[in-house]
């Protein structure tokens, strides 16, 4: 039921009107005005009866925000899986005429079409005060999918992926059926399971739906069904998600540059055509991207206890490691066969880069 | 190739981010302030426990002057917290606010013996309780209202112990009463491992306390034991028991 008033704050109703929703509108206002009304005239005849309203209004707020950790644990798995995915494809996929074609990124598209309906589904209980209410809630999440986002819109446009571009996209065209039961949009708590079902066709209703979201719309379901109408539902991305979200890109992209310049030493695949750029200049741009970010948070003004500064450790550690990989290749470069300087690369790799990296998806992790 | 980072954008991070310092500065100096009258109310309030009981309602008279300024200092808070970022501030002031809503409840039980209702806390603050997760802007959430609940049980079971050093033996008996009325409320509630159930768990400890005092009490005869003192018998009291 607090969901149907979260799709009209105050602030939209003036667009809202225009919308078919107006229909609708008076309705769910009424509907909506009439429980408060109701716990209002109840309450303050006894203690007992008065604590059981709070009761209530206390465990839709744990409910929800049960809800909202359950999907987000999905999306931080889906979203782990977007960015091994962007790992395995070859430089060359990312090439319009190729993109289509690649193994690797078509799964990375399966996957961000399952989590941008994740994110669709928790939409519905994030709106209005209940986003900042739950923020806490979804920001490992959301910092996960920005650092997939973020490392794709590299490796396509080679550009640092804008908070406009992101946002734009979790903007959600929700019908009342949705609002009523969220397992249309998808269903939740599979990502171990049957992921494949997900990925493919959530739309489907899924035989076991594991979890059910009881609402007190589901009676009144039937009566908006008829004229169906829809609510734009949108996500903001905080400043400071976006922030942390590129402080971890920046660990992807030591490990990018790192596996680049291990491709720069195998003889067989320098030989390529020459519509992409050379592993040598590819892991240039990388370093050239890492320094341009360090640059760019080097100008904010954070204070010590901002967890920004706390991902700039992990910043300027992925950077000196490209930087001594870059200059160990020139420097032992002639000395060692390039296949075992390759192998020391990648093992070096493993051991600083891999703690790197988890150190910043393990504070994630941590939150709530 | 330098123009695959945007600085302007970090720029414009850096301003949104001093905005919000600002705002979070505004929304602390007003809070400081609700502090301050919060600390007059409890001073005016602390001197119960060592005024006879026909007193109490000067007290309360006095106490609830400075609400006044409460309303005045929330009233500042409500316009400096954005419409639907309520819960981005929330904790600057949620602890202030929890001491407010004590000092109405304590307030309130003082003159009436009974729990402040929550039109009642309304009116104290002129601002609205969010009993259905519809908050835009400034509300006081359920939660704050159940911690200065909490904080009520605390302070009566002090107040007992000081009724019966100043020569009031019936003040106990209905505390113990009014005590265990709300913790059968607070049983109701199914509370996760938070800040409002650690605080709850201390309720029974208070409760404890009146109970003892109410058997000192009626082992040594000075009151009727299962009886309420007759005089004591007020229509105030008897709403709690309707």
């Amino acid at each position: 039921m607090e969901d149907v008033h979260m799709e009209t704050p105050p602030a939209s109703l003036a667009e809202l009107a225009e919308s078919p929703l107006t229909a609708q509108q008076p309705i769910t206002e009424q509907r909506h005005a009439s429980k408060e009304d109701m716990i209002r005239s109840n309450l303050g005849k006894s203690i007992v009866q008065d604590f059981g309203y709070f009761r209530d209004i206390l465990e839709e707020h744990h409910d929800r925000r049960e809800r909202i950790i359950k999907v987000s644990r999905d999306i931080n798995n889906f979203s782990k899986k977007m960015i091994f995915a962007l790992h395995r494809a070859e430089p060359r996929d990312y090439l319009p005429q190729f993109s289509a074609v690649s193994e690797a990124l078509i799964e990375f598209k399966e996957k961000h079409t399952t989590v941008l309906k994740l994110f669709h589904r928790v939409a519905i209980d994030l709106q209005a005060s209940n986003y900042y209410r739950y923020q806490r809630s979804v920001s490992g999440a959301m910092q996960e999918y920005i650092e997939a986002m973020t490392l794709e819109y590299y490796l396509v446009h080679g550009k640092l992926m804008p908070k406009s571009a992101l946002e734009a996209e979790l903007v959600f065209t929700t019908t009342s059926e949705q609002m009523a039961n969220p397992d249309l949009i998808i269903a939740i708590g599979q990502s171990f399971g049957s992921e494949a079902n997900v990925a493919d066709g959530s739309t489907s209703a899924t035989p076991a739906s594991p979890i059910i979201i009881e609402t007190d719309q589901t009676s009144s379901a039937p009566v908006t069904a008829a004229s169906s109408p829809t609510v734009q539902l949108s996500l903001e991305v905080t400043d400071e998600d976006y922030l942390l979200g590129i402080a971890d890109l920046t660990g992807e992209l030591m490990r990018l540059a790192i596996n680049t310049l291990g491709q720069s030493l195998m003889p067989t695949l320098q030989e390529e055509d020459n519509s992409i750029l050379s592993p040598e200049h590819r892991v240039q741009h990388i370093l050239q991207f890492l320094r341009d970010i360090k640059s760019g948070f080097d100008g904010l003004s954070l204070t010590k206890m901002s967890p920004i500064s706390k991902k700039m450790g992990v910043l300027r550690q992925s950077l000196q490691k490209i930087e001594l990989a870059c200059y160990n290749v020139k420097v032992r470069g002639a000395e060692y066969p390039p296949e075992v300087l390759r192998q020391m690369l990648m093992s070096g790799q493993d051991l600083g880069g891999g703690a790197g990296g988890d150190s910043g998806s393990a504070g994630n992790e941590d939150e709530e | 190739m330098s123009n695959a980072v945007d600085l302007g954008f970090f720029d414009a991070i850096q301003a949104s981010m001093e905005n919000e310092a600002t705002t979070k500065d505004n929304i602390r100096s007003a809070v400081r302030e609700l502090d301050r009258t919060n600390r007059n109310i409890t001073a005016v309030l602390n001197r119960v426990h060592s005024s006879s009981k026909d007193q109490v309602p000067a007290l309360c008279a006095q106490a609830r002057i400075y609400f006044s300024d409460i309303q005045n200092h929330i009233n500042d808070l409500t316009k400096l917290v954005p419409t639907h970022q309520y819960y981005k501030y929330n904790g600057l002031w949620s602890g202030p606010m929890q001491q407010a809503c004590f000092l109405a409840t304590l307030t309130m039980y003082l003159e009436h013996e009974r729990l402040i209702t929550v039109e009642e806390l309304e009116g104290f603050f002129a601002v609205k309780v969010d009993l259905d997760n519809n908050i835009t802007d400034f509300q006081i959430s359920v939660e704050e209202f159940l911690h200065g609940v909490v904080s009520l049980t605390n302070e009566l079971s002090r107040l007992a112990v000081n009724a019966v050093t100043s020569g009031d033996f019936s003040r106990p008996v209905r505390i113990g009463k009014f005590l265990k009325e709300l913790y059968s409320g607070f049983q109701l509630l199914n509370l996760k491992n938070d800040s409002l159930r650690k605080r709850f768990d201390g309720i029974k400890y208070d409760i404890k306390k009146v109970e003892e005092i109410i058997y000192d009490l009626t082992v040594r005869k000075l009151i009727v034991a299962n009886t309420e003192p007759v005089q004591e018998a007020t229509s105030t009291g008897a709403d709690v028991n309707a």
